[in-house]
C-alpha cells in the first residue's frame, strides 16, 4: 500500500475540502490508523484553514434563518455520542452524562494535551529569540501570541480572545501610552469581557510589571492581570474579571508581583 | 520572552462568559439556548464563509441552516482534545458550502478560467469590525510569505470551492503537484499564522 509520505501528501488538500469525496473517505480511514504525528498536522491544517475562514468578512443572518433553526431543532434528534477511542464507552443516550460532560471540560492529561490544537499556541521551547522576532515581525500592530506556563490557561485566553474578536458588539479603541507605544482597547459589553493589544510598549526593568485595571465609574479599581511583554514591546491580554457598565480600562506601572490596588498613575487609561 | 502572568483564580471565574467549547458541550446536552447562544456568535462567520463561496446569498442561508442543523445533531460527537470549537464549525461548514458549489455545478462546465486573484478572503476595507481587519491582515501577510503557487493553490481551493483536479486545470500541473503544493503552502501558513500542537 502506499506509504505515509504517499498518503500525507494529500494532508494539505483535505484541509481545504480539495479531494473528492472518495479520496476523502479513503484520507480519513488512513488517518483514523495513523501515527500521531500525522493526525496533529492534519488538525494542524484544519486550525489553519478555520484562520482563512475567520478572515472573511461576516455577514449577518436574516431573522428567519435564526427562527427557522431554531424551530427545527426542536424537534430534531440528536446523534448518540461516539466512543472516543481512548476514553470508556459513553450510555447510548444521546446526552452525555453530567460527569462526562465534566471530563470534556476538564484540563487534558498529558497525552491529551498533546494532541489538543489552540489558537495562537506556540511551544515555548520553539520561542526562543530568533522565533520570537520573526513571529512579532509580522504583526503591523497587533500580534495574536501569549504564553502561559499552564497549556490551558493559554487555551482559554485564545478562545476568551478569539470570541472577543467575534462578538458582534465588539468595538475597538487605541490611545498612546505615556513612555512610548500604544494600547488598543477591544472590547464587548455582550461578552463582558476585554482585551488589551500592546503594541511597543517600553520595556521595564525586571522588577516592574505591567497591571491591568477595571476601573469603575466611582473610580474604585479591579485589579485584571498582570502582563510581561517581550523586549518588542507586542503582546495581547484578555483581563481577568468582568467589564462592567462605565468601567475604564486602565494600564500601570507595579512592582514585579503586581498590587492589590494602584501605586502609580495609568500609563494609559482607554474608557469602555 | 513573551510570557503572561495571569490570575488564575479569577481567569477560570465561574461567572465569566462561557467558551465555545463549553455552549458546544451544553449543546451536546440537548441544551437549547447554549445552541441560540453558539448560533448567535458563529453564524455570521459561517455565513460569510458560505456566502464567499456560493455568492448567491438565498442560497447560502439555506447552506447555513443545513450546517446549524448538522452541529446540533453531531454535537454529541465534538472531541474537544482534536481542536477548537470554531474550528469544527467552520471545518464543517467549509465541507458543506464546496459539496454545494460542487453539485450546483456539476451539471455545467465549471468555468476555471475565472481570475486567480479574485480569490482572496473578502474584507470590506470600511469594515468597523475589528476582530476581521486584524484577522485579515495576519492572513494576507501569512498569504504574502508563500510562494506564488502555493498561494494561487490554496486559494483557489479555500476560497474558490475547487477540488485539487480543478486547481491543476487551471494551472496547468498535474494534480500531484497541487497536492504537493498544497500540503506545503497549508504547512508555511500554519507556520506564518503561529498554529502549533
Amino acid at each position: 500500500m502506499n506509504g505515509r509520505e504517499d498518503q500525507m501528501n494529500s494532508s494539505g488538500a483535505y484541509s481545504v475540502s480539495a479531494l473528492n469525496d472518495d479520496e476523502r473517505k479513503a484520507f480519513e480511514a488512513y488517518l483514523a490508523g495513523a501515527d500521531d504525528a500525522s493526525r496533529a498536522e492534519v488538525a494542524e491544517l484544519s486550525e489553519t484553514a478555520a484562520i482563512l475562514a475567520m478572515a472573511v468578512e461576516p455577514v449577518t443572518p436574516s431573522d428567519e434563518l435564526r427562527a427557522s433553526v431554531l424551530a427545527k431543532i426542536a424537534s430534531l434528534p440528536q446523534l448518540p455520542a461516539q466512543d472516543p477511542v481512548e476514553a470508556p464507552a459513553p450510555e447510548s443516550s444521546a446526552a452525555l452524562t453530567s460527569e462526562q460532560q465534566e471530563r470534556l471540560l476538564a484540563p487534558a492529561g498529558p497525552a491529551a494535551a498533546t494532541a489538543r490544537l489552540r489558537w495562537f499556541q506556540r511551544p515555548v521551547a520553539l520561542l526562543g529569540a530568533a522565533a520570537a522576532a520573526v513571529v512579532l515581525a509580522v504583526s503591523g500592530g497587533f500580534v495574536g501570541a501569549a504564553l502561559v506556563s499552564d497549556d490551558n490557561g493559554l487555551d482559554q485566553a485564545s478562545d476568551r480572545l478569539a470570541e472577543l474578536y467575534a462578538a458582534p458588539d465588539a468595538q475597538r479603541v487605541t490611545a498612546d501610552v505615556a513612555g512610548g507605544g500604544s494600547a488598543t482597547l477591544v472590547f464587548s459589553h455582550d461578552l463582558d469581557r476585554s482585551a488589551v493589544v500592546f503594541d511597543g510598549l517600553t520595556e521595564l526593568p525586571n522588577d516592574k510589571v505591567y497591571e491591568l485595571w477595571y476601573i469603575d465609574a466611582d473610580g474604585d479599581p479591579r485589579p485584571a492581570g498582570l502582563v510581561e511583554l517581550p523586549g518588542t514591546g507586542d503582546g495581547w491580554y484578555v483581563l481577568d474579571g468582568e467589564l462592567s457598565e462605565g468601567d475604564t480600562v486602565g494600564v500601570t506601572v507595579e512592582p514585579a508581583g503586581g498590587s492589590e490596588t494602584p501605586t502609580t498613575d495609568p500609563v494609559v487609561a482607554i474608557p469602555a | 520572552m513573551l510570557k503572561l502572568v495571569s490570575r488564575e483564580s479569577e481567569l477560570y471565574d465561574a461567572d465569566a462568559p462561557v467558551t465555545a467549547e463549553e455552549l458546544l458541550a451544553q449543546v451536546a446536552n440537548g441544551d437549547r439556548e447554549a445552541f441560540a447562544e453558539l448560533y448567535d456568535r458563529l453564524a455570521p462567520r459561517v455565513l460569510g464563509l458560505v456566502v464567499r463561496l456560493l455568492r448567491d446569498h438565498a442560497q447560502s442561508e439555506e447552506v447555513t441552516q443545513e450546517i446549524f442543523l448538522e452541529i446540533w445533531q453531531n454535537a454529541t460527537r465534538y472531541d474537544r482534545s482534536k481542536g477548537g470549537a470554531s474550528t469544527w464549525i467552520l471545518t464543517m461548514a467549509h465541507r458543506r458550502a464546496v459539496d454545494r458549489v460542487r453539485s450546483a455545478q456539476a451539471g455545467r462546465d465549471r468555468d476555471t478560467k475565472v481570475g486567480i486573484r479574485d480569490f482572496r478572503p473578502e474584507y470590506d476595507s470600511v469594515s468597523e469590525s475589528v476582530e476581521i481587519r486584524i484577522e485579515h491582515e495576519r492572513v494576507q501577510r501569512a498569504l504574502g510569505r508563500l510562494t506564488e503557487l502555493q498561494r494561487q493553490a490554496v486559494q483557489l481551493a479555500y476560497y474558490g470551492g475547487f477540488s485539487h483536479s480543478e486547481v491543476a486545470a487551471m494551472l496547468n500541473v498535474p494534480v500531484g503537484t497541487v497536492k504537493t503544493r498544497l500540503r506545503d503552502g497549508m504547512i508555511r501558513l500554519r507556520d506564518e499564522l503561529g498554529v502549533a500542537s
